[in-house]
Parts: structure tokens; C-alpha cells; sequence
């Protein structure tokens, strides 16, 4: 009898339900976190969703899709519960999807922001770091988004997108960014992102009533950094040279000029890319491969003939200049800001341990802007499209 | 000591209990303990600690198969007597208690860190503590049956994990292989091969239970093969999907792993189930661990039965986990630092020289087996003179 009543007791304590639940009700879902650094305080901003806007049942539309939480702080974390002074709930970061750091928080360091996300219990490792260029990343957060409702979403979307499709950008990932910056030869490179048009439009609903958008989120670039500082930006042909050397880029375009203001147009369908590296009388030298294929899709200049084999040849060569000039602007550049952000040390340590030993002090300030980088592109033009020669005059 | 040998398991339950307790807590922590010396070599490491596991299985065995189903407390105080003899299995089954404490402080560390930040320690502890408790209260039978049926479930959690991280494996983590000496893997591979196989020492205490009479070499070394590839492909995985610097940044990187499995947009956020997996290695070799404990207890203390001991024990065992370790950085670093020599003195030298003791003594058995059916205080006090004048 005793035991029965204990048993019943103690079935009384489950029906307090869970300890540390949270229910759905009780969240603020964060898809975009911003990171400012202004007057010695950090300016967190969250990015939320508004549950209600973007469910398909009712159509209410009198609220945006997300809302913009900020908080200040002496700390990262301080500035994030400081939140809830202004918001009815607490953040919840499991499904984060972009991370952006304002560049003046970026030029200042971003260990200690990695290091926060990495602590936390959260937030996971797939969203992706990116840096507001030239503008705070509160900015960034706040811009009504076409076709996708929420702007983290559609801003991630893009992102992944155009890695693929469009070769100066690069998606990073948490995990990503802490082997690069736990690295000593290799940098942390991260994309840019603006805020072209008028951003006091884009903060109001007008902005996703026009058929073009007054104010748009464009990826632009891409952040070189040294340590965990940014020191510098790749213009549009550097970047594209960055990700082709370290084999981030699947699929671009590549515009091969052919006459007057006419270009032809290559699409590049695969890149495969190889670092190498050797040490040749106490020197590091570097060797990148490139095994680029692709096709034509637009023929520009009647008089290139693509039904003659010798074209195709020709074009080849063409393109490999085109892509030789991007890798080497890269490089140029990468070496004025003495950032190595291929990685060209974290391969000379694979390959050459002991070597690297040697140097890996030195590597920043001396062996890497001397090194010695030669290029070996191959370029294969596989397809013309559907057509051969156009009839069309 | 009748009361406690009724109960039989098989042969394959044996072995299953030896696997699962070799994976263990190991499976949480070993990717950082070895990368923490070793870094991408990590791997090398934990394949060095599998081979001297191998070895140590076999020490281990080589004292089962002499036990002939006698328990481990019976042979020691046969040769050592009922005084000395009982405190060195005393000795034996502290380690023990230390061996618990920092599985629980593991448990309770990774649930609080990574899933349920807002409860306490110590109701995690109390809740796990309490399965443990009604688990021993069950016996050896029922729970050795458990592990039979969850030894499934368990593999296919860790097949799942391996498989969909396939996909994922970047070769070029790996190099460069032992650019810093060989040192930095040994020191990697000995708190690996510690908290792996020595710690298994305590298969022992479960050897009266096996049924039949044949040798237990294939059954322990099988448990300890098996467990050891496990560990090794989770360690090898960890570098191959994280690479070092996370795999030493990150306190728990197999639970890292089971976050990173993204196939297509479906199959993802499904590290909530994987932990299961651990959850049900670290039960079951705390289980072992509690077992010979509580039973090693009962037997030096020549109690009827061992149940009434369960819950004073747990209590103890809570409020020392708590005490013992305050912070995570304070366990890491008993962990790290002191616990494998700790686990050496206990668990291999202790074995060690129980093996010297039952081969050295054995040559002479008439003595032994002529006290043995009587065994009764009196006798057994006058019985740690004879073996010391040999």
C-alpha cells in the first residue's frame, strides 16, 4: 500500500512536465544576426521572424515578414540579452542562416565573435559568416526582400547560389572560418555584402511593391584578412581569381573578347583546381593547376567560325587567358596585403612539414609576398550549345 | 558466495557488454583527447591505443580464463587472505568508484553543455544515477539481455553516422602524417588507451557469470576489437570531417559530427537521436563500473545481498560527482593529465599483478582448495601468513 502511494507520489513529480523546455510560442526564431562596433560597444542586431507573416493560413500583411532586435553591450553576450529589454521573448539561434559582421567590427578582429558563436549551444555551424562592405550590418538586416519573404533566407539562398552559378563569392561556414583562423598559413577570406539604391526605402514596404526594388542586397566582393583583422577587398576579377585558385568555383561565366566592344560568351561548366608546392634552394614555390571545361553560349562575332576545329583551339587559349588574368590579379593582390588567403603555407605544411617549421614565423611578413607562384591552366571547350554556325547574318 | 553466481549470461551477451563498454564515454571524448597532442595524427594515435588495447585484452583474458568462473574477490583472497587480500580488491573497486564518477561527470557535462543548458547537474545525475540503480536491481541477466537488444539499435546509430558523413570527408586533413614526431602520438594514444581499454579491466567481476566453462579469449578479445574500431573510425571520421583545429577546440566533436550530417535538405538537425548512441554507451559501461562496486562491496563485507547498498552508494556517487568536479575545465584537466596514470595503477598494474598472484600460487593447490569449502573467518585469518611465507 505504501509503496503504491509512493509510486503515485512519485508519478506526481513527472507532471510538472519538462525542466528547460521552450516551447514554439516562447521563441524568437533568429535567422540573421548583425554585429556593429560602435563607440566601444558592440550592437547586436537580430533578425526574427514574425510567425504570423509567414504562415499560409492567414494572409495579415500588415507587418514585415521579420523584425530587427538590437541590444548593446560591453560584450557579445551582454548585447544579446540586453534584447530582451526590447523584445517579448528570448532569441533562439538554432536556426540561424547568416551571420554578417559590419566591416568597422571586422577591421577590429572577429575572434572574439567566432569564438562567441562557437561557444554557444545554439546555434549549429551551417549558416554563413559575410561582412557588411562599407556599411553596418544593422543596415543589411534591414531591407524587405523580394520573392523570399525573409531577407536572412533569401540572403543565404543567394549566397549558396551564386557560389555555384557566379564564381566571386564564397559561402563560409562556422567550422570553416575556425580552421582558417585557427591556421598559421592560411587567412580567412569572407564575402561581401552592399546595400545598393536607397536604404531608406528599402526598410519600408514600398520597396518590394515596384517590379524593381529601389534598394537591393548585392554580394560584392570579397574581404581579405589578416590574422582576424580585414585589411583589405578583391575587386570582382580578383575575387573570381581567389575562388578559382582555391577550388570553390563550380560554374561562371567568362566573357572572351573577339572584336570591337563584342565579346563571346564561355560558360564554365567544371573547374578542378590543384595547389602544389615545392622548395627549391630554401625557397617555397608554389604551382596552382587549373583544369577548367566549359562551352560556348554566345556567339558575338560572325566571323568566328565554330564549325573549324582550329576556333575551338583558339578560344581555348583565349579563355585560359581570361582566367590566367584573374589568378594572377589575385595573387598580385593578395601579396600587397601580405594575407594569404589560398592557404598556399597550409599546403606547403602538408607537404613540406619539416620546411614549413622553419618558416612559419616568418611566413606573413617575408616568404609569402616573395613567393614564387607559376600557373598551369588547362582549358577544354566541350560544347557550342544546340547550334554549330547560326544562319542568322 | 553462492547467492551471487545463480545468475548466468551467454557468452555473446559477455562480449556485447565488453563492446559497448569499451565505446563507452570514449566515443564523446576520445577525439579530443587525442587531437589535443596529436592533432591530424589523431588517428594515429587512437590506432596505436587500439593495438595495446588489443594486448591489454589479452592480460585481461589470460586472468578470466584462470578464474575458472570463480569471482575475482575469491582468487585474490585465496592467495592474499582475507585481510590483505580484501584490501587490495578494496583497492581494485575504488577505482571503480572513481571510474563513475567521472562517467557521470561526462554525462551530466554534455547534457547540460549541449542540450539541456537550464537543468542542473545534479538532476541529471540523479535521473541517470537512478536508471543505473534500478538497472543493478534488475541483476546481471536482465540487463546483459538489454545490452543484447540494444547492441542493434546502437550499431545502426553508428553505421547511420559514419555512412551519411561519407560525403563529407575531406582526405587532405589527414597530412601532414607525424610531421611532429612520433612523442605527440604516444602522448595522444595514452589517454585513449586508457579511457578505452584499461578502464574495461572491470570485465573481470562479470566472468563468474558467464556461462559453461570454455575459455573467454575470443569472447573479451572480440568485445575489444570491435569497440576499438568503433572508436578508431569515430577518431578517423573526426579528422577527416572537422579537422584538427575543431576536433581540439570542441569538447564534445562527436556530437560535432552529428551535426554536420546535411543530406540534401532532408535528412538534417538529427544529432538529438545520435546521441542516444552515447547515451547508451556511457549507461552501460557506468553499469559495469556500479556492478563492481556495489557486488565487490557485498563481497568483502560478506553481505547476503548487494541491493540495500545501491542507494547509499548512489547518493555517495552524486554528491562526489558534483564535488569532485566543479567545472568542466577542472575535469578536463584530471582527465587529461591525471586520470590515465590513475587508470594505469588501478586498472593494469592492479590486474597485473592479480595475474602474477593466481599463476604463482597456482602451483601449489592442495593448500588452496583444501581451506576453500570451509573459508570461514577463523581459518581465513590464519590464511595471509601462508601465501607471504612462500
Amino acid at each position: 500500500m505504501l509503496y503504491k502511494f509512493a509510486i503515485s507520489m512519485l508519478c506526481l513529480l513527472m507532471l510538472t512536465g519538462c525542466w528547460s523546455r521552450r516551447e514554439l510560442n516562447e521563441l524568437l526564431i533568429v535567422l540573421g544576426v548583425g554585429v556593429d562596433w560602435e563607440d566601444g560597444h558592440y550592437l547586436v542586431s537580430f533578425q526574427v521572424v514574425n510567425p504570423s507573416e509567414i504562415s499560409n493560413q492567414q494572409k495579415r500583411g500588415d507587418r514585415p515578414p521579420s523584425t530587427l532586435f538590437q541590444g548593446r553591450g560591453k560584450t557579445l553576450f551582454e548585447a544579446a540579452r540586453a534584447v530582451t529589454a526590447e523584445a517579448p521573448r528570448k532569441v533562439y539561434a538554432g536556426h540561424l542562416q547568416i551571420y554578417v559582421i559590419g566591416e568597422e567590427a571586422a577591421r577590429r578582429g572577429i575572434n572574439e565573435i567566432i569564438d562567441n558563436v562557437a561557444r554557444d549551444n545554439e546555434a549549429r555551424m551551417d549558416f554563413n559568416i559575410i561582412v557588411a562592405k562599407g556599411t553596418k550590418a544593422e543596415n543589411v538586416l534591414k531591407l524587405y526582400t523580394p520573392v523570399e519573404k525573409l531577407p536572412s533566407y533569401s540572403m543565404q539562398q543567394s549566397l549558396q547560389t551564386s557560389e555555384k552559378n557566379w564564381a566571386p563569392t564564397i559561402a563560409v561556414t562556422l567550422d570553416e572560418a575556425i580552421n582558417k583562423l585557427s591556421s598559421q598559413g592560411s587567412e580567412i577570406a569572407l564575402t561581401g555584402i552592399r546595400v545598393i539604391g536607397s536604404p531608406a526605402i528599402g526598410e519600408t514596404k514600398q520597396n518590394v511593391e515596384k517590379f524593381l526594388p529601389p534598394s537591393r542586397f548585392r554580394y560584392s566582393g570579397i574581404a581579405a584578412f589578416k590574422e582576424d583583422r580585414l585589411i583589405g577587398w578583391l575587386n570582382e576579377k580578383e575575387s573570381r581569381g581567389y575562388t578559382d585558385i582555391t577550388n570553390n568555383l563550380d560554374s561562371t561565366s567568362i566573357a572572351v573578347p573577339c572584336g570591337e566592344q563584342r565579346y563571346l560568351g564561355v560558360e564554365v561548366t567544371s573547374s578542378d583546381s590543384k595547389i602544389k608546392t615545392k622548395v627549391v634552394n630554401g625557397n617555397p614555390e608554389v604551382e596552382v593547376s587549373i583544369r577548367t571545361e566549359g562551352n560556348i553560349v554566345e556567339r558575338t562575332c560572325t566571323d568566328v567560325d565554330l564549325s573549324d576545329p582550329a576556333t575551338i583551339k583558339k578560344l581555348e587559349g583565349q579563355t585560359k587567358q581570361a582566367i590566367l588574368g584573374n589568378v594572377e590579379a589575385a595573387v598580385q593582390r593578395a601579396k600587397e596585403l601580405k594575407s594569404d588567403i589560398f592557404g598556399f603555407g597550409t599546403q606547403l605544411e602538408k607537404e613540406h612539414p619539416a620546411y614549413w617549421n622553419q618558416v612559419k614565423d616568418q611566413w606573413r611578413e617575408e616568404y609569402f609576398p616573395q613567393l614564387k607562384v607559376t600557373y598551369k591552366i588547362k582549358m577544354f571547350i566541350r560544347d557550342t550549345g544546340t547550334i554549330e554556325n547560326s544562319t542568322i547574318r | 558466495m553462492s547467492i551471487y553466481s545463480n545468475a548466468k549470461i551467454s557468452v555473446r551477451q559477455f562480449a556485447i557488454l565488453i563492446m559497448i563498454g569499451t565505446v563507452g564515454d570514449s566515443i564523446l571524448i576520445m577525439p579530443t583527447i587525442t587531437a589535443a597532442s596529436s592533432k591530424q595524427d589523431a588517428w594515429l594515435s587512437m590506432l596505436l591505443a587500439f593495438f595495446a588495447g588489443i594486448l591489454t585484452g589479452g592480460i585481461f583474458a589470460a586472468i578470466a580464463n584462470r578464474l575458472q568462473r570463480v569471482s575475482l574477490y575469491e582468487a585474490i583472497r585465496q592467495r592474499l587472505g582475507l585481510w590483505f587480500g580484501g584490501f587490495f580488491f578494496l583497492l581494485f573497486i575504488f577505482s571503480s568508484f572513481m571510474c563513475i564518477l567521472t562517467l557521470l561527470s561526462e554525462m551530466s557535462q554534455f547534457m547540460t553543455t549541449q542540450l539541456m543548458p537550464e537543468t542542473p547537474v545534479n538532476a541529471i545525475i540523479l535521473f541517470f544515477g537512478a536508471v543505473i540503480i534500478i538497472a543493478y536491481r534488475y541483476g546481471i541477466e536482465a540487463y546483459a539481455r538489454m545490452g543484447e537488444i540494444l547492441f542493434p539499435v546502437m550499431m545502426g546509430l553508428f553505421v547511420l553516422l559514419v555512412v551519411l558523413l561519407m560525403p563529407q570527408i575531406k582526405w587532405p586533413n589527414m597530412l601532414p602524417i607525424m610531421a611532429r614526431g612520433f612523442l605527440p602520438i604516444i602522448n595522444g594514444a595514452l589517454p585513449a588507451y586508457c579511457t578505452g581499454f584499461v578502464e574495461m579491466a572491470v570485465l573481470l567481476m562479470l566472468v563468474p557469470y558467464v556461462e559453461g566453462n570454455g575459455k573467454l579469449t575470443k569472447h573479451i578479445l572480440k568485445g575489444f576489437i570491435v569497440g576499438g574500431i568503433i572508436l578508431f573510425l569515430i577518431v578517423l571520421i573526426s579528422v577527416l570531417v572537422l579537422g584538427p583545429a575543431l576536433m581540439e577546440t570542441k569538447y564534445y566533436p562527436t556530437f560535432v559530427l552529428a551535426q554536420k550530417i546535411m543530406i540534401g535538405h532532408f535528412l538534417e538537425r538529427i544529432e538529438a537521436v545520435m546521441a542516444f548512441l552515447w547515451v547508451i554507451t556511457v549507461f552501460y559501461k557506468t553499469l559495469i563500473h556500479f556492478f563492481t562496486l556495489t557486488t565487490g562491496l557485498a563481497q568483502v563485507f560478506r553481505l547476503k545481498e548487494s541491493k540495500m547498498l545501491t542507494i547509499p552508494l548512489g547518493m555517495i556517487l552524486l554528491v562526489c560527482t558534483v564535488v569532485g568536479t566543479p567545472n568542466i575545465t577542472t575535469y578536463n584537466q584530471i582527465l587529461i593529465d591525471y586520470y590515465p596514470w590513475f587508470d594505469l595503477t588501478f586498472f593494469l598494474v592492479l590486474p597485473l599483478i592479480m595475474l602474477f598472484l593466481i599463476i604463482a600460487v597456482k602451483q601449489k593447490p592442495p593448500k588452496v582448495q583444501g581451506q576453500q569449502p570451509q573459508g570461514q573467518q577463523p581459518q581465513g585469518q590464519q590464511q595471509p601468513q601462508q601465501p607471504q611465507k612462500n
